[in-house]
């Protein structure tokens, strides 16, 4: 779901900056975790177990903190490309 | 009522009174000088910073519905019930674009419903008027889940009848009905707080009274080894696994198209502020995650759910599981944190439902001129109704069927996923076309589902039919010819074709067919706060 719809087009020299995109390449982090919480055969596992819980289920808490970073990154990205543009 | 427990009881009503009293208040706070527009009623009048919509967003995504059937089905199924994590986790950055793009076109055109967008984009009332229906007919059971958590908790507490049920809900309608969105909005903060304290310190204590966590899921194991049922255990069957991924996708896709998740998103500050959210609400995964294996730790504790009329009742587990190891005072507090967490998502999924209405169905097509105040009084009661035909559903129907009814109205909400989440990135489908994908995707929502069977598994190894149709959302591939045992959400399937039909209609329509005017511009779907073309901030009347 990464912005396809393209930019208008800038209106020329000296007038308003160029309005505001979704696109970026930093938007392709988003897939991360996407696959990996929904490859299921790579993780329907018992072993590795850590503590006694087994890998399935440890597995899929560690894969909410790689969402969490690669939205962060993505959202980041955006926020300083707005700033840069005033 | 000789099993009353009382010091919960007591706890659990204090608290329960409190927030209550702050759902009154809530009507003074930030108060405009007009309660009375839809806008302000409806949407808080459009001013909640970061912090604010984090707390209002999360109160809508951890409803007890989510507390006390998660962990119902890990204690029943076992790993399945685990995908609401992976849920959770797609469903952020999945969206993140989504919602920056709705609340940026709904600010500068002023949108307060998803159909109101659908409308904007395709101009077409007929297809807002299928969306709008879509979101009335999906978001009632899910109120009416919120009650099964309520009186679940009440159950184990010992009170009887149908009384406090009743009572609860009451209260509910009369502060949202004064206050509107402020009042969950308030109350959201308290019980977040409780959730949190509630849920940390059930996955800390408890696991340590029970062993470890190497016991609890030996314990778990050793149970679904046990039962005669081959979809159970503590990890996945061989063919269960891509119902467990399309589960997780398609819930994450339905998640926000709900109205009442997008009520959040209208009433935030700014764009800014909406995709900073979806960057920090993947913390309540984790919560999601720990309240997953409460599920697990009820087996290790020998947890035996409570029976209504000869069934066991599954949502029941989580409240025995508290009320057996937490000392009764801060049972009660457990207990307060699902019933109010029950109350904040009701309200505002009625609030939303009550929104559709008015804006769609009645400013459309029944009062053309209503006035701003003629709006409000409108979603005011349509808020009630809902509410009530919701607790109508609970009193008068079995809550294994209210549970499937909830199923059959997501996959009802996915069908608007063309209209409203496409229509968001391109105006490419034709009005007509997105019209015939609706009709034909939730024609096979109903098929898909119709032929599903609930199956009870006997240790003798016989297999019986508990309910002929609507008895679970897993569609098996069998029934469209493949030789397989895999299973697939059945949502998937619905919305699979309705995009077919969406893609094949708009080719054909294109140029032969007179399609609607689209009102929106490219860059009405990146404005943010301050920008020249979108609404001032402060209360307007709700005239589009």
């Amino acid at each position: 779901m990464a912005g396809t719809e393209p930019a208008s087009p800038s209106p020329g020299p000296g007038a308003t900056p160029r309005p505001r995109s979704d696109r970026s390449w930093w938007n392709w982090l988003i897939a991360v975790p996407l696959v990996l919480s929904l490859t299921v055969p790579i993780f329907n596992r018992d072993e590795p177990s850590v503590g006694g819980v087994p890998f399935f289920y440890w597995y899929q808490v560690l894969v909410i903190v790689v969402g969490v970073v690669a939205t962060v990154l993505v959202f980041r990205a955006h926020d300083r490309s707005d700033e840069r543009r005033g | 009522m000789e099993d009353l427990k009382v010091t919960e009881l007591v706890v659990f009503s204090v608290l329960f009174v409190a927030v209550s009293a702050m759902g009154f208040l809530a009507s003074r706070w930030r108060r405009p000088a007009d309660l009375h527009s839809l806008d302000e009623w409806g949407l808080g009048g459009r001013s909640f910073g970061g912090w604010i919509t984090w707390f209002l967003l999360g109160g809508d995504l951890y409803t007890a519905y989510t507390f006390v059937a998660v962990p119902a089905l890990v204690f029943g199924a076992g790993a399945v019930g685990f995908f609401a994590v992976p849920y959770t986790v797609v469903v952020f950055p999945l969206v993140l674009f989504v919602l920056a793009r709705m609340w940026s076109v709904s600010h500068v055109h002023g949108y307060v419903t998803p159909a109101d967008f659908v409308r904007g984009r395709t101009g077409s009332p007929t297809l807002a008027l299928l969306v709008a229906i879509s979101g009335i007919v999906a978001t009632m059971p899910y109120i009416a889940l919120q009650l099964v958590g309520i009186e679940a908790v009440l159950k184990v507490m010992g009170v009887q009848g149908q009384a406090p049920l009743v009572i609860a809900f009451a209260i509910l309608a009369a502060y949202t009905y004064n206050s509107g969105l402020r009042a969950p909005a308030l109350i959201a903060f308290v019980k977040d707080a409780l959730v949190y304290v509630v849920v940390i310190v059930a996955v800390i204590v408890i696991p340590i009274k029970l062993g470890g966590f190497g016991e609890i899921f030996d314990a778990a194991d050793a149970k679904f080894t046990a039962s005669p049922n081959p979809a159970d255990g503590i990890l996945l069957p061989g063919g269960g696994q891509l119902q467990y991924a399309t589960l997780a996708l398609g819930s994450a896709l339905a998640l926000f198209l709900y109205p009442h998740s997008l009520t959040g998103i209208f009433a935030a500050k700014s764009r800014r502020t909406v995709m900073r959210n979806m960057a920090a609400l993947p913390a309540y995964s984790f919560v999601l995650g720990l309240l997953a294996l409460l599920g697990f730790m009820a087996i290790a504790a020998g947890v035996t759910p409570l029976s209504t009329g000869g069934k066991p009742d599954s949502s029941t587990v989580v409240p025995l599981l508290f009320d057996q190891q937490f000392p009764d005072w801060f049972a009660g507090i457990a207990f307060a944190a699902v019933g109010i967490g029950a109350l904040v998502p009701a309200a505002i999924m009625s609030i939303a439902a009550a929104n559709l209405w008015t804006r769609n169905i009645y400013k459309e097509y029944i009062n053309r001129d209503a006035t701003p105040k003629q709006e409000a009084r409108s979603s005011k009661l349509a808020s009630l109704l809902v509410k009530a035909g919701a607790l109508l559903a609970i009193l008068a129907l079995d809550p294994q069927f209210s549970i499937d009814l909830q199923l059959i109205g997501g996959v009802i909400i996915l069908q608007t996923l063309p209209a409203v989440a496409l229509g968001l990135f391109t105006a490419w489908f034709h009005a007509k076309a997105l019209i015939a994908g609706w009709i034909v995707g939730t024609a096979a929502s109903v098929w898909s589902l119709y032929g599903i069977q609930a199956k009870a598994f006997a240790p003798d190894g016989t297999v019986t039919v508990v309910r002929e149709h609507f008895g679970g959302s897993a569609f098996a591939l069998s029934r469209l010819g493949f030789d397989t045992d895999v299973t697939v959400y059945a949502g998937f399937i619905a919305v699979g074709a309705n995009l077919v039909v969406a893609v094949l209609a708009t080719l054909l329509f294109r140029g032969r067919v007179r399609d609607g005017h689209d009102e929106t511009q490219p860059s009405d779907y990146t404005a943010e706060a301050g920008d020249r073309a979108v609404k001032p901030l402060p209360p307007v009347a709700s005239a589009t």
